[in-house]
C-alpha cells in the first residue's frame, strides 16, 4: 500500500457522534468513512468542474432539486 | 519447478477451474466501455469513432477550421461538427464523397472507413493503428501527424484512381 | 504500486507460469498498455473482417481504448491493477469504491467495490472463428478475485457490483457465484450483478 501519513483531527462532539453512527450505520471503521467521505467529495467535484450537475430526485413527490458541491 | 517464487494468488485447481468458465464465456470484460461504445450491434458503429477522429486530423492538418471545410465542401457545418465529435452519426454517401474531395482523400476508401461499405482489411488496421496512435489534443503533434500521413498513405496506395 | 507474485495458465502446455499482479498503477501505465494492445486488436479485427465473422461473435471489447480511462485513475475512489507477464500486460481493471453502493438486500446502501473496466489483452482472446485460442487463461478470473481482496482490504467485506458484458454473464453468475440484480437501462440494460459479503466468502473461500 502507499506511505501514509498522520493527520490529528479535532472533531466537535457532535462532529464525532455523526461519524460514530454512520460508521455503525454502514459497518466501517471510522477511518474508512472519513475515507470514504474524501473519496465521495472530490469525485462529486471533478464531475461538476466537468459540467455535470448533481441532483436528489424524489420519486414519490417526483420534484428534483439541484445540490451543488464547490 | 524450483524457480517458483511464493503463489500470493488462488490455487492452481482454482485457477483452472475458473479459466475453463472464462473461455467458454469467450470474455468476461465488464462493463462500462461496453456502456460507453454502446452495445447495439450497429455496423457503423465502431467506425464512427475512427471516421471522426480521421475527417478532424485532415481538417487540422490542412489548416481549416470547421466553417472553412463545410465551405470547402459545400456540407452543413453541423453535420461536420456531428461527425468529429458524436460517435453515433452516420454521414450520407454524398457528405463522405464531398468531405474526400475537399481534403484529397480517397472517396472510396473514405466510404469504407465511415463504415458505409465493407472495409478491405489493410484499411482496417492501417485506420486503427492511426486511431491507437491520436490524441484527443488541440494542436496536432509530431506524431499524430506522422500517424495521420501513414494512414493517408494507405488510402492513396489503395485507391481506385476514385 | 504493489506488486505480488501470481500464477496463470499458458495455455500451449497448461503449466502455470509466474506473473506479476500490479496495484496502484498509473496513468501513464495505462498508455503503454493501450499502446501494446491496439495493434494486436487491428490484427484480430483484420482477421474476423477477412473471414467474414458476424458481428455477433466479435469481441465485444474489441474497440475499447484504454487511454481514454487514464485521467479517471486520478481520483481517490478509481483504483488500477493489471497483470505483467513475459513484459506484457496481460489485463487490467480499474475499480471504483466511492460511486456505488450495494443494492442486494442484507447491506443494502453499503460501499462495495465497483468493478468498472476489465479487459485480457487481445492475444489471449478466445475466438474459435478465427483460430485464436489465446496465449494465457485465468487472467480475467484472477482480476477479478483481486477486486474482491480489495473490497476486503477497504473494510468492504468481498462486497463487488459490476455491469456485465451479454458474452460474460456465464462467469459472473456461475463461475464467481455473483447474484443477478436486473438490467440498467442507464447502462445500455447490462445485467448487474453483485456479491455479497456471504458470497464473497465462499468465492474466496474456494480459491484457497
Amino acid at each position: 500500500m502507499a506511505t501514509k501519513r498522520t493527520m490529528t483531527l479535532n472533531l466537535t462532539d457532535a462532529e464525532m457522534n455523526a461519524l460514530e453512527e454512520l460508521s455503525q450505520k454502514k459497518d466501517l471503521s471510522k477511518t474508512a468513512v472519513l475515507r470514504q467521505a474524501l473519496r465521495l467529495f472530490q469525485m462529486v467535484d471533478s464531475r461538476i468542474e466537468r459540467g455535470e450537475k448533481l441532483y436528489f430526485e424524489d420519486e414519490a413527490k417526483k420534484e428534483k432539486a439541484e445540490v451543488m458541491v464547490l | 519447478m524450483s524457480t517458483m517464487k511464493e503463489n500470493t494468488g488462488p490455487s492452481r485447481k482454482w485457477l483452472v477451474r475458473m479459466a475453463n468458465i472464462e473461455d467458454s464465456c469467450r470474455t468476461i470484460s465488464a462493463g462500462g466501455m461496453a456502456a460507453d461504445l454502446g452495445m447495439v450491434a450497429h455496423v457503423a458503429g465502431e467506425s464512427q469513432k475512427i471516421f471522426g477522429r480521421l475527417i478532424e486530423f485532415a481538417r487540422r492538418a490542412k489548416g481549416l477550421t470547421v466553417e472553412q471545410l463545410a465551405e470547402r465542401a459545400d456540407v452543413d457545418v453541423a453535420e461536420i461538427v456531428d461527425i468529429e465529435r458524436h460517435d453515433d452519426s452516420i454521414p450520407s454517401p454524398r457528405t463522405v464523397y464531398q468531405l474526400a474531395q475537399a481534403l484529397n482523400l480517397s472517396p472510396g476508401k473514405l466510404t469504407e472507413v465511415a463504415g458505409l461499405s465493407t472495409a478491405r482489411h489493410e484499411v482496417s488496421a492501417a485506420a486503427l493503428r492511426f486511431a491507437a496512435r491520436s490524441e484527443p489534443t488541440a494542436t496536432l503533434s509530431q506524431a499524430e501527424r506522422e500517424a495521420f500521413e501513414e494512414f493517408v498513405k494507405v488510402l492513396v496506395e489503395n485507391s481506385d484512381g476514385g | 504500486m504493489s506488486a505480488s507474485v501470481v500464477q496463470i495458465i499458458r495455455r500451449s502446455d497448461e503449466a502455470s507460469v509466474d506473473a506479476k499482479l500490479l496495484g496502484g498503477i498509473k496513468p501513464t501505465d495505462l498508455l503503454v498498455v493501450e499502446g501494446e494492445w491496439a495493434p494486436e486488436r487491428s490484427v484480430v479485427m483484420q482477421e474476423l473482417l477477412q473471414q467474414g465473422v458476424s458481428r455477433d461473435k466479435w469481441p465485444q471489447s474489441l474497440h475499447w481504448d484504454w487511454r481514454k480511462k487514464s485521467p479517471q485513475l486520478k481520483l481517490l475512489e478509481s483504483a488500477g491493477y493489471g497483470i505483467v507477464c513475459d513484459k506484457r500486460w496481460q489485463g487490467v481493471m480499474l475499480t471504483k469504491t466511492a460511486s456505488h453502493f450495494a443494492m442486494l438486500d442484507k447491506d443494502k446502501g453499503k460501499p462495495l467495490v465497483y468493478v468498472d473496466y476489465l479487459e485480457v489483452a487481445p492475444w489471449n482472446w478466445v475466438i474459435p472463428e478465427i483460430g485464436r485460442e489465446g496465449e494465457f487463461r485465468g487472467i480475467g478470473s484472477l482480476l477479478f478475485w483481486r477486486a474482491v481482496k480489495q473490497s476486503q482490504e477497504e473494510g468492504f467485506y468481498g462486497r463487488v457490483g459490476l455491469h456485465a458484458l451479454p458474452q460474460s454473464e456465464p462467469f459472473y453468475e456461475k463461475g464467481c457465484g455473483m447474484t443477478p440484480v436486473g438490467r440498467d437501462a442507464s447502462k445500455q440494460n447490462l445485467l448487474y450483478f453483485e456479491l455479497s459479503r456471504q458470497q464473497a466468502e465462499r468465492f474466496l473461500k474456494e480459491g484457497d
